[in-house]
């Protein structure tokens, strides 16, 4: 039994890597990954995570080199190029542009997806033109892609992508070039087409307006998925952490990332969260609750500070590489977003913004 | 198979190569007149290259035989090789010959005085015995009959226009003596000959001492109708020693053709010019369907993320190549119309556009547009669905 039933996609041991040693670059290590029937998952990472490698390999654009890939009722490692490319029928595809012919109408455009499987031309409009009038397009198939606006061109070529009912639907940024209204419009479409036809749906975006769609995120990072999260959590986290101050001004995408390798831990009146003089290897926020931190210099002992929601703590050790220089306690029940030191040196190198926020907070804090 | 192709054809997919080329009325405008040019070049040259073949035959082409003897030393008409006419009185003995007609030629002595414009030059002088059926026309042979008059001419009306015109009556000198025009016919100048003359053989030995009955350039074999040519020239040919060459009319009209192709420089200048061209043609054609292929890369690789093979590319990038073909080929064809009737009228040359030369001409746009689109084809293979991502 290859797959699980209820898995459209399912990756394992997935290895990749571009050009000829010794210039050969990895760019995908060891990544295993199940997509479900009827589910809509975001992928997101910063660029050159590998992020499009692996959308590429699953839309057998690419042949597998090493692990893999079973999709589409089928496994795809070691399929020639011509079985790849009869694969492809079977998988929509939607880019960041719509691509369409300008010299085709919109029924048209769509027409050179139907052709490859239907040959009776009446059958192929109808099909096309059913498509089309779902998308909300049923006045517009005559139109060339010059009279269409953004999102109706972007709308055709999701038609286009959707109207053979593919059950794989591979998406790369389908929301960059739309408005808002325009954007939202078409992950809706999207949606519902996971949940009628039990389609699913791969999505790459760094959209932050689209995210609540997502029936789980996948975090992609050099290489290797570094979370799989499913997403109620991770917008609770993403709009705690909008309220934070030192989070503010971050782009949501970055904040949707950190919201993706956040643990969450609770602690109960009196325990200790960290002691001065251990290791630093984390960072700590507080979610809710309020804690006390004490501590001494040179035998010295330092004023108390307290700390309340949306604080942040425990930056000091992982900025600086010394031990911990202070002892935080929980004064009553207290729930933290914990990040690991990597993650968080991760987070930093990615938004300079976001170190000078926290070592400006620091110096105001004394 | 034969049913799935008809489906296919049946299936009429989207018009997508040819709606690229119509997409912008510009481009479209501009590619199809590059091609065209390059048509028009191919027919030109074509033009030429027949215009050489065509004149060069014509007078032979006008000569009524079945079989034709030369001399065995003759290779191309314009040298002066010529055979004992003992040999054309011994073929009379072979039965299915109906009959046999010395013709002579003199180019070299044969200055002729233009009546209108003064000017001396040399003509071809061809020359026959006046009662002798030669001429496919039934009306040429009605007016040599009035060759059997010493010392007339009849002057071909065609000839280049710097030798003037002559009308019957009129008085003028051929190689130093006085003639008088007959009348006059139309055969044409050729890239060798100025002009032409026809007289009668007596005429010739009496103005040319050089020229004798004895020896003759081209020997008419005319055949009973019920014979095969075949057959008589394979008995011909027994009989004949090896100084002698016989072949039907049809094979020393293409062999006049092959020797001015390969022995003379304008053959080879237009063979090269058609092939030159094509070349051209290949060139822009292939130009054209690049950048368009370039300015459709996104789209030809959806294509591909669709699940198009590239034998799918190859057929919208065939069909786009065998349109601007065709959309080349009529504006071409209707330049080349007006331009061949222009060099009929300055150099007299007749560039006759037949069925078969039109063929030839068609065959070579959609060839040269296919070539080009081979070449372009490697361009949208290239087109990598990987990379849109």
């Amino acid at each position: 039994m290859i797959g699980n039933s209820q898995s459209t996609v399912r990756v394992r041991a997935l290895n990749h890597a571009f050009g000829i040693e010794p210039n050969r670059k990895h760019v995908l290590y060891d990544n295993n990954l199940d997509l479900r029937r009827g589910e809509i998952i975001i992928m997101t990472g910063p660029s050159g995570a590998g992020k499009t490698t692996l959308l590429t390999l699953i839309g057998t654009l690419r042949s597998v080199q090493e692990g893999s890939i079973f999709a589409v009722g089928r496994e795809l490692r070691g399929l020639s190029p011509p079985e790849l490319v009869k694969v492809r029928r079977e998988i929509g595809f939607i880019f960041q542009g719509h691509n369409l012919f300008e010299s085709l109408t919109a029924c048209e455009n769509v027409n050179m997806a139907v052709e490859l499987t239907v040959h009776n031309p009446r059958e192929r409009d109808r099909r096309s033109m059913e498509i089309l009038t779902r998308l909300g397009l049923a006045d517009y198939t005559t139109y060339k892609p010059h009279a269409l606006s953004g999102g109706q061109k972007q709308r055709v070529a999701v038609a286009r992508a959707l109207v053979n009912r593919p059950k794989l639907i591979l998406a790369d940024e389908p929301t960059a070039a739309l408005d808002k209204d325009s954007g939202r419009e078409v992950v809706r479409i999207l949606q519902s087409l996971a949940k009628e036809e039990g389609a699913t749906i791969l999505l790459v975006t760094h959209d932050p307006r689209i995210l609540d769609v997502a029936d789980r995120i996948i975090n992609l990072i050099d290489g290797r998925i570094v979370s799989d999260v499913a997403v109620k959590q991770t917008v609770k986290i993403v709009e705690f952490l909008q309220k934070c101050p030192v989070f503010e001004q971050q782009p949501i995408g970055m904040l949707a990332e950190f919201a993706a390798l956040v643990k969450r831990e609770a602690f109960n009146a009196g325990e200790v969260i960290i002691r001065q003089g251990e290791v630093g290897d984390k960072f700590y926020i507080i979610e809710s609750g309020v804690v006390d931190v004490s501590g001494e210099k040179g035998g010295v002992r330092l004023k108390d500070v307290e700390l309340t929601t949306g604080d942040f703590f425990g930056e000091v050790a992982l900025l600086t590489g010394a031990p911990r220089n202070a002892t935080v306690m929980a004064r009553g029940p207290v729930e933290v977003l914990i990040l690991a030191k990597e993650n968080f040196d991760q987070a930093l190198q990615r938004s300079k913004t976001l170190e000078e926020r926290l070592r400006e907070a620091l110096y105001r804090r004394g | 198979m034969i049913k799935k192709v008809m489906l296919q054809i049946g299936a009429r997919r989207t018009p997508l190569a040819w709606r690229n080329i119509v997409h912008n009325k510009l481009t479209m405008l501009v590619s199809v007149a590059a091609v065209a040019f390059a048509i028009v070049i191919m027919f030109m040259e074509l033009g030429f290259l027949n215009g050489l073949y065509d004149s060069q035959t014509a007078a032979l082409t006008s000569f009524r035989a079945d079989l034709v003897m030369v001399s065995r030393a003759l290779h191309i008409f314009n040298t002066h090789e010529t055979f004992p006419r003992s040999r054309l009185q011994q073929a009379t003995g072979i039965d299915g010959v109906k009959g046999v007609y010395p013709v002579y030629v003199e180019d070299t002595f044969s200055y002729l005085r233009s009546p209108t414009t003064g000017i001396r030059n040399t003509v071809r002088v061809i020359a026959f015995d006046p009662g002798d059926p030669i001429f496919q026309a039934r009306g040429m042979n009605q007016l040599v009959e009035r060759l059997h008059t010493p010392l007339t001419i009849l002057f071909d009306e065609k000839s280049r226009s710097f030798l003037g015109t002559m009308k019957a009556g009129m008085t003028t000198e051929l190689a130093n003596r006085l003639v008088t025009v007959a009348g006059t016919f139309d055969l044409g100048p050729d890239y060798y000959y100025d002009g032409n003359v026809l007289a009668s053989a007596d005429t010739l030995f009496t103005l040319f001492p050089n020229q004798n009955r004895n020896d003759v350039l081209i020997g008419l074999i005319q055949l009973e109708n019920h014979v095969s040519p075949d057959e008589v020239l394979r008995r011909m040919r027994r009989i004949m020693g090896p100084d002698i060459e016989i072949l039907k009319k049809s094979q020393i009209v293409v062999r006049e053709k092959q020797q001015w192709q390969k022995s003379t420089p304008a053959g080879y200048v237009f063979t090269m010019g058609v092939v030159v061209g094509c070349v051209i043609g290949v060139f822009i054609c292939y130009q054209i369907l690049y950048i368009d292929i370039s300015d459709h890369l996104p789209q030809l690789a959806t294509l591909k993320a669709l699940g198009y093979q590239n034998r799918d590319l190859l057929r919208i990038v065939l069909t786009q190549a065998g349109l601007l073909g065709l959309l080349g080929f009529l504006p071409a064809l209707i330049v080349a119309f007006g331009l061949y009737s222009v060099l009929t009228t300055m150099t007299g040359i007749i560039t006759k556009l037949t069925v078969a030369r039109l063929a030839l001409v068609f065959t070579l746009t959609l060839s040269m547009c296919f070539v080009a689109g081979l070449l372009a084809l490697r361009k949208a293979i290239a087109a990598d669905p990987a990379e849109l991502f």
